[in-house]
């Protein structure tokens, strides 16, 4: 019989757009990790993408993280448009991170909610604790690219000031970003994404620790409408 | 939590539905031989939508492949053989090329270029520059670098199944035959040997044997050679877009309204043509706009009718700027003679008649505006005649008319009378599209 597989085999993102997102990737990754080089952190970018008219989420390049500074195998993988915290961003075009719980015994019980709630049949000692997912919008309010970051740390991006700063790189992103599409490097250019139908699964955020963050402005592109930079001859 | 991407469609239709437009008998599969606007991308999404076709529906009927024969050793064959190696990974897969070499139209060949999506130029994401395919991806380049690059990523993919004795390679193929009611194959080849990233020819092997299935990625054929006039391949090397160093001007015959034709009537006439940059070229950072404003045009144009008039009347709107830089660029070291009188029953009169959908939107907007800026004399007599009058030396009369590919596919076959109806329905339905039917992520890599 013909071997079945998850369907989580990545499908190609240009080398030039994984390029784009990896130093700015870094940074915030060495922001949040400040001196801990055990700390169990994972931060990466997804990109909406349309295939064939429809629109999905596609992890733009692989993890940050603390074992290898840059493993591509996550590179490529597409989700529905509402998968999880990042699908959550996406589609209520907000940030969202782990709310503060006083103890890691209470966000536990919530989290073991949230998962049957979710129809998550994973193991929770293996779950993550914290979780980030920052949109990036597009001139006219769409949606572009969502940054997701989880760590194994205990309240991690309840911290206000964290949360802040990284909101704060992220925009810095924007900028830069804007002004390439304004004055680009010859021979790298974005070819844009129609935006497409969106493509979604079951809603899987985790509806109890998740909450939005609505103090912070959601960074944003002046010019940019999505995300495909590609070396290209002309 | 749900980790499967769902297309709103039911998958097992989809796969079902792709497999017929495929099948030219059971278990003997053709790979876009008998289609219309045929590229190396649309070869390869045929490619990936027939394999995972074939994959879905063997998961549902839980059915065991073992032997697959890809007949055809160019990009459309490695793909599919690349795929079925990725999701097949019981099978063993056996690839005949008629070559000494894998992807020998391409090889070599610096002076054709290869876009994935060009030619679906001014659909969005056409000018895109990479393939995005999940199998045997690629980016624009000559097509020697794309050749390159194809090689050296089959090599890659296949290593692993290589090492499991699951992929056999014959090169040197000169004796091939199908029997479609058996699926048994006798060949007489050379086993390719892995040497590096590319594979050379071994000890000869002559072999009969049946196969679960056979898929067919033989291309097209070899370009019909007018008797008078024989042309070399379009993918052979030559000069058309160097300037001549005598100081000369030459002039040429270009017989044919194909692609193969106009981009060798463009590489005749513009200055510094480059098929990568012309776009770019014309429009300039206005491209966004007019490739919105044109792909009604576009859609008009792929129902058949010639889009001519529609070109006129679009002129004033949106092409003269394209118009003002192309006429600054017409080459004068050459004079082009394009002769479109047509083959067959089918005899064209007037300029109008060739802006059919023989050829792509971008190549017949190119001609409409080489034929503004007067950069070629267009001509309905007779062949024979137009050279008469040219008296160019032999190798200035280029002839571009395509391949005839029902005889190239129909002779690989002892038993070609069993598959004739499927191939004609085939050639008239046009079904194989060049859209992404897979669902993502179903292909390792």
């Amino acid at each position: 019989m013909a071997s079945r597989n998850d369907l989580r085999n990545p499908e190609p993102v240009p080398p030039a757009s994984q390029l784009a997102v990896l130093p700015f990737l870094a940074a915030v990754e060495g922001f949040l990790r400040g001196p801990d080089p055990q700390m169990e952190l994972r931060v990466t970018l997804h990109r909406a993408m349309n295939r064939e008219g429809q629109e999905y989420l596609q992890q733009v390049c692989g993890y940050l993280g603390p074992e290898r500074k840059e493993d591509r195998s996550g590179s490529g993988r597409m989700f529905p448009v509402n998968f999880g915290i990042m699908g959550a961003a996406f589609e209520r075009s907000c940030i969202l991170r782990t709310r503060h719980y006083p103890t890691k015994d209470e966000l536990l019980a919530a989290l073991r909610e949230d998962m049957k709630r979710t129809g998550d049949t994973g193991d929770i000692s293996k779950r993550r604790l914290s979780w980030l997912a920052i949109p990036f919008l597009g001139p006219e309010e769409q949606p572009v690219l969502v940054l997701f970051a989880d760590t194994f740390e205990f309240d991690f991006f309840a911290n206000h000031e964290r949360t802040r700063a990284v909101v704060n790189m992220c925009w810095g992103f924007c900028r830069l970003i804007d002004a390439l599409e304004e004055d680009p490097f010859p021979n790298l250019r974005n070819f844009a994404f129609q935006a497409g139908k969106k493509v979604k699964g079951v809603d899987t955020v985790y509806p109890t620790i998740q909450e939005e963050v609505r103090e912070f402005p959601v960074p944003r592109f002046q010019r940019l409408r999505s995300f495909n930079y590609e070396a290209s001859v002309s | 939590m749900t980790k499967r991407l769902k297309s709103e469609d039911d998958p097992l239709k989809r796969a079902s539905s792709v497999e017929t437009k495929f099948r030219i008998h059971k278990g003997v599969y053709l790979i876009g031989s008998l289609e219309r606007g045929v590229t190396v991308y649309g070869q390869q999404v045929r490619a990936h939508n027939l394999v995972w076709a074939l994959w879905e529906l063997d998961k549902k009927e839980a059915k065991e492949v073992v032997d697959v024969a890809v007949v055809g050793g160019g990009i459309a064959g490695l793909t599919a053989a690349a795929c079925t190696l990725g999701l097949f990974p019981n099978a063993k897969v056996a690839v005949f090329e008629r070559s000494w070499d894998l992807c020998p139209l391409q090889q070599g060949c610096d002076s054709r270029w290869l876009h994935p999506r060009i030619y679906g130029w001014p659909e969005p994401g056409s000018r895109a520059p990479s393939a995005s395919l999940p199998v045997l991806n690629w980016q624009e380049g000559r097509a020697s670098d794309v050749a390159d690059q194809i090689l050296r990523r089959f090599a890659k993919y296949s290593e692993p199944h290589r090492a499991k004795g699951n992929l056999r390679l014959y090169l040197g193929v000169d004796h091939l035959r199908i029997s479609a009611e058996k699926k048994d194959i006798e060949w007489i080849g050379r086993v390719g040997i892995p040497d590096g990233h590319f594979f050379r020819a071994g000890d000869a092997e002559g072999q009969s044997k049946k196969f679960d299935r056979i898929v067919l990625a033989m291309g097209f054929g070899m370009e019909a050679q007018h008797p008078d006039h024989p042309t070399p391949s379009y993918w052979r090397n030559e000069e058309y877009a160097q300037p001549a160093l005598d100081g000369m001007t030459h002039s040429y015959v270009v017989s044919g309204y194909g692609d193969g034709a106009l981009i060798d009537l463009c590489r005749l006439t513009i200055e510094r043509f480059r098929q990568d940059r012309i776009l770019d070229d014309l429009f300039g950072r206005d491209i966004e706009k007019t490739e919105a404003q044109l792909l009604p045009v576009c859609k008009e144009a792929r129902t058949g009718k010639s889009i001519f008039d529609v070109l006129v009347a679009t002129e004033s709107k949106l092409l003269t700027d394209a118009l003002r830089g192309l006429r600054g660029r017409i080459r004068k070291d050459t004079q082009a003679i394009l002769h479109l009188s047509g083959k067959g029953a089918k005899k064209n009169t007037a300029l109008p008649d060739v802006f059919g959908n023989t050829s792509s939107f971008m190549n017949r907007l190119l001609l409409y505006l080489l034929y503004r800026c007067g950069a070629f004399a267009p001509s309905f007599e007779p062949l024979d005649k137009v050279v008469r009058e040219h008296s160019g030396p032999p190798e200035s009369v280029i002839c571009r008319y395509g391949p005839d590919t029902m005889a190239h596919v129909k002779r690989a076959f002892v038993d070609a009378a069993n598959i004739q109806t499927a191939l004609d329905n085939l050639r008239t339905a046009q079904s194989q599209q060049m859209r992404r039917e897979w669902e993502p992520g179903c292909f390792p890599n």
